[in-house]
């Protein structure tokens, strides 16, 4: 059985989520035009999202924030230009999306977001491996001094 | 740069005897050894000397009572000892030496064997029994006795003085034929005559006068054992002239000078004057014979001293009549000796169920023997000796089983209770003897150490010619260093160890019972030489006791020294630092090129070094743990790597923050 919304802890992790979807869906019925064509600018960051699920949120939130920083000024944009239409109709979004290379830059750069957010997480890990292996190294040294020094014996 | 090693050289462990004379081996001088090597002496320039050096025999320890007396004694017509040592020569070899002054004249031997012109009865008591009693004389005044009166010892004058030979570099009266020797002597094993007394002496000067009016040895082609039994069947001085035609005078002297009862026998001093020697002859005793004899053994028992005497050389034979009670029975019904019988059936009740108990039969045999003849040795196990002797006795004993009994008889110490039985009339010349005997540990070593120790503690001037000291001798434990260090020089080390079972024995019955414990120490390794770690640990103990023989100012030992460090330097894996065990090393050759034990040993002892060590090793332990704990939690830090892939994460997350901020910041820009 669901939680009522009421009882909903917008603090945790969980229910933020819902939140925000709530905040989403209810700009959507307000502003169908900029949603949609929000939508179909994040679509590979929401998509991610919806098919890997909650492991992919930082993924996602990295796409969006690359897919928004590359589709901006299209929408800005367009919004200067078409003013209060835009925000009304829904048919309008579809008629300012329809040139492919506007959706295709936001998408680059959600691609870009994309490999950013796999890349940099491994060679973090791989930097802290070198670091830790380094280390290692430093302290077996000193170790096999100390044994060959003061004849201690070699624990199994 | 480190000093050079000095070489241990003979010279340096003592080419000459007592620092002062030196043998000469290409002159010997064999008239003048009485039966020992003798060799002509030069002193330390080289030039030659009216000095004889004797040499001792390897079995017959010197008798050193004698020598600390004599050597500072001026008794006329005896052949003085002046020095005794140990001389080195330049191969190695060592002999140990007493210098006497050659004495005027030549032996009375060669006059035998040139046959010379018969002995008449004033010259013999003018040249030989005056001047001999007048020399004996001074030496018993002095406590001491000769024991060595016979032809080839006794030098004669052409002008008809007579000096008494060296009697000091053998052990008393081993060189003694037995037919000079009263029967007390005669019967004992010739190294264990002992001392004995005065009236021994007497005897023999008699049994020399009846040599010379002889002109030869009396009772000459008979065996030992043939000569005692005539002079037990018919006494001494009946036995040694018989066939003689004696003097008168010269005939009653010579009867109480050959008494079988030595406080019969006339003073030295009374003897200078033959006259009042004959005129206080004691009234001689005819001992009881008994109407039929006992036979036990080889032997014929007569009288009680014969029976003693088959008693002391058919011990077997003895104990079985002892135990059946034919001995008591023969002396009772056939002797006629209560007195005796009673004292015997309270010592051996006829039982001849007893149980066999070796040591049990030795003293019973002993205290017979001695009930029989209070004149008598002492016997044990069938050997006869004087408690004196035993020392000698136990050098010269090639039989392992003699060796053996005379262990136990040292073990068992049964002296006071001989003493006991004769009434303390025997002397015991050498009152150092009990203590000496008791000095010994019989519990606390093993048998071949004990052995050892025993020889040299009882002989005090017995030189240890172990084969670790390679042909060099040691007389006192101070010439071990140099005699090993001289050894070390040759690189004849014949093993892992310097000091082997012998020395150690020699070592330990030289010094006091402070180095015991080091000793002891040592003796399991020497036993079994092979666990390197045994050896190591006996090498240490030798380097104590080296060092406590080298003392302060001894010489040098560097190739000792080296010697041992090379033996201890494994122990210096007992300190856990790599760089002490290191510098330790080094110091430890340093130290040895020096020569010097004492600072060797400085650095194994030393416990402020050796606690240091051990607290840095604690340290050590307690980094190393740590370290083990931080290289546990790197290999398995999986935090750590989550935490970074979160921050990769992070950055990315920031990039695309900062790239949308640039582009609005852009925008709003222009």
């Amino acid at each position: 059985m669901r939680t009522p919304l009421s009882t909903i802890d917008p603090v945790t992790e969980e229910n933020s989520e819902r939140v925000w979807l709530l905040q989403a869906a209810i700009a959507a019925l307000l502003m169908p035009g900029p949603a949609l064509l929000l939508t179909g600018v994040l679509a590979p960051a929401i998509g991610i999202r919806l098919t890997m699920g909650r492991t992919a949120r930082e993924l996602a939130r990295t796409m969006a924030l690359f897919g928004l920083a590359g589709g901006m000024p299209v929408m800005l944009g367009l919004l200067a230009q078409h003013g209060k239409l835009l925000l009304q109709g829904v048919g309008t979004a579809f008629d300012l999306a329809d040139g492919p290379w506007r959706i295709v830059v936001a998408w680059a750069w959600q691609a870009s977001g994309l490999l950013l957010a796999e890349l940099l997480p491994l060679a973090m890990e791989l930097t802290q491996r070198m670091q830790a292996e380094h280390q290692l190294r430093q302290l077996a040294a000193r170790r096999s001094a100390l044994l060959e020094e003061w004849w201690l014996p070699e624990k199994s | 740069m480190s000093p050079q090693p000095r070489l241990a050289t003979p010279e340096a462990l003592g080419r000459f005897i007592a620092g002062e004379y030196e043998p000469d081996l290409a002159q010997p001088l064999p008239a003048y050894g009485g039966g020992r090597a003798a060799y002509a002496v030069c002193d330390r320039a080289g030039a030659a000397t009216t000095l004889v050096a004797i040499e001792v025999a390897a079995d017959d320890p010197p008798r050193p009572h004698v020598l600390a007396v004599l050597q500072a004694a001026g008794i006329a017509s005896v052949m003085l000892p002046l020095r005794h040592g140990i001389a080195c020569w330049p191969d190695g070899r060592a002999g140990q030496f007493v210098v006497c002054r050659i004495p005027p004249g030549r032996p009375l031997a060669e006059s035998l064997e040139e046959n010379d012109a018969a002995w008449d009865e004033p010259t013999l008591l003018r040249d030989v029994l005056r001047p001999a009693a007048a020399a004996l004389a001074g030496l018993h005044d002095a406590g001491i006795t000769h024991r060595a009166i016979r032809p080839d010892n006794v030098f004669r004058t052409a002008a008809g003085g007579i000096t008494l030979g060296c009697a000091w570099a053998s052990s008393p009266g081993r060189l003694q034929p037995a037919v000079l020797e009263p029967l007390s002597m005669a019967v004992c094993m010739p190294a264990a005559r002992g001392n004995g007394q005065r009236t021994d002496d007497i005897y023999a000067l008699g049994a020399l006068l009846v040599t010379l009016l002889g002109q030869r040895l009396p009772m000459a082609g008979l065996s030992e054992r043939e000569m005692l039994s005539r002079k037990l069947e018919l006494g001494s001085f009946r036995a040694l002239t018989l066939g003689l035609r004696l003097p008168a005078m010269l005939g009653e002297v010579l009867q109480a000078m050959l008494s079988d009862e030595p406080d019969h026998r006339p003073a030295a001093a009374a003897l200078a004057d033959a006259g009042r020697a004959r005129a206080r002859r004691p009234a001689t005793r005819t001992a009881r014979r008994a109407d039929r004899p006992l036979r036990l053994g080889r032997h014929e028992a007569w009288t009680a001293r014969t029976l003693a005497y088959a008693l002391a050389t058919e011990p077997a034979a003895g104990l079985r009549g002892l135990r059946d009670g034919s001995v008591m029975t023969w002396l009772q019904r056939s002797l006629g000796d209560p007195i005796t019988t009673a004292a015997m059936d309270a010592l051996a009740p006829r039982r001849a169920d007893v149980a066999a108990d070796a040591e049990g039969d030795a003293l019973l045999l002993m205290r017979a023997v001695a009930m029989l003849d209070r004149a008598a040795p002492m016997c044990w196990c069938g050997i006869s000796l004087w408690p004196d002797g035993i020392g000698p006795a136990l050098v010269a004993a090639t039989d392992p089983r003699h060796a053996q009994q005379l262990l136990l008889l040292a073990n068992l110490n049964p002296v006071p209770a001989w003493l006991e039985v004769r009434g303390q009339s025997g002397q015991v010349a050498d009152p150092m003897l009990l203590p000496r005997l008791h000095r010994i540990d019989f519990g606390a070593h093993i048998p071949a150490s004990v052995s050892w120790r025993l020889r040299y503690a009882l002989n005090p001037l017995l030189a240890c010619r172990s084969p670790s000291l390679g042909g060099a001798l040691a007389l006192r434990a101070a010439d071990v260093p140099p005699a090993l260090e001289l050894v070390a020089v040759r690189g004849d080390q014949r093993a892992d160890l310097p000091l082997d079972l012998e020395l150690v024995a020699f070592i330990a019955a030289r010094c006091d019972r402070m180095l015991d414990p080091d000793l002891a120490h040592m003796l399991p390794a020497l036993d079994m030489l092979g666990d390197a770690a045994a050896v190591a640990g006996a090498a240490l103990a030798q380097l104590r006791v080296l060092v406590r023989l080298q003392g302060a100012h001894g010489a040098p030992t560097p190739h000792l020294a080296g010697w041992l460090a090379n033996r201890t330097e494994s122990l210096l894996s007992h300190w856990r630092g790599r760089a002490q065990r290191t510098a330790l090393r080094l110091t430890l050759r340093e130290q040895a090129l020096t020569g010097k034990l004492a600072p060797m040993l400085a650095l194994f002892d030393d416990q402020d070094a050796k606690d240091r060590d051990r607290l840095a090793a604690t340290a050590a332990e307690h980094v190393l743990a740590q370290l083990d704990r931080e290289i546990a939690s790197l290999r398995q830090d999986t935090d750590h790597r989550r935490q970074a892939r979160i921050a990769g994460g992070q950055i990315a997350a920031a990039l695309g923050v900062i790239a949308l901020s640039g582009t609005l910041l852009s925008m709003l820009l222009g």
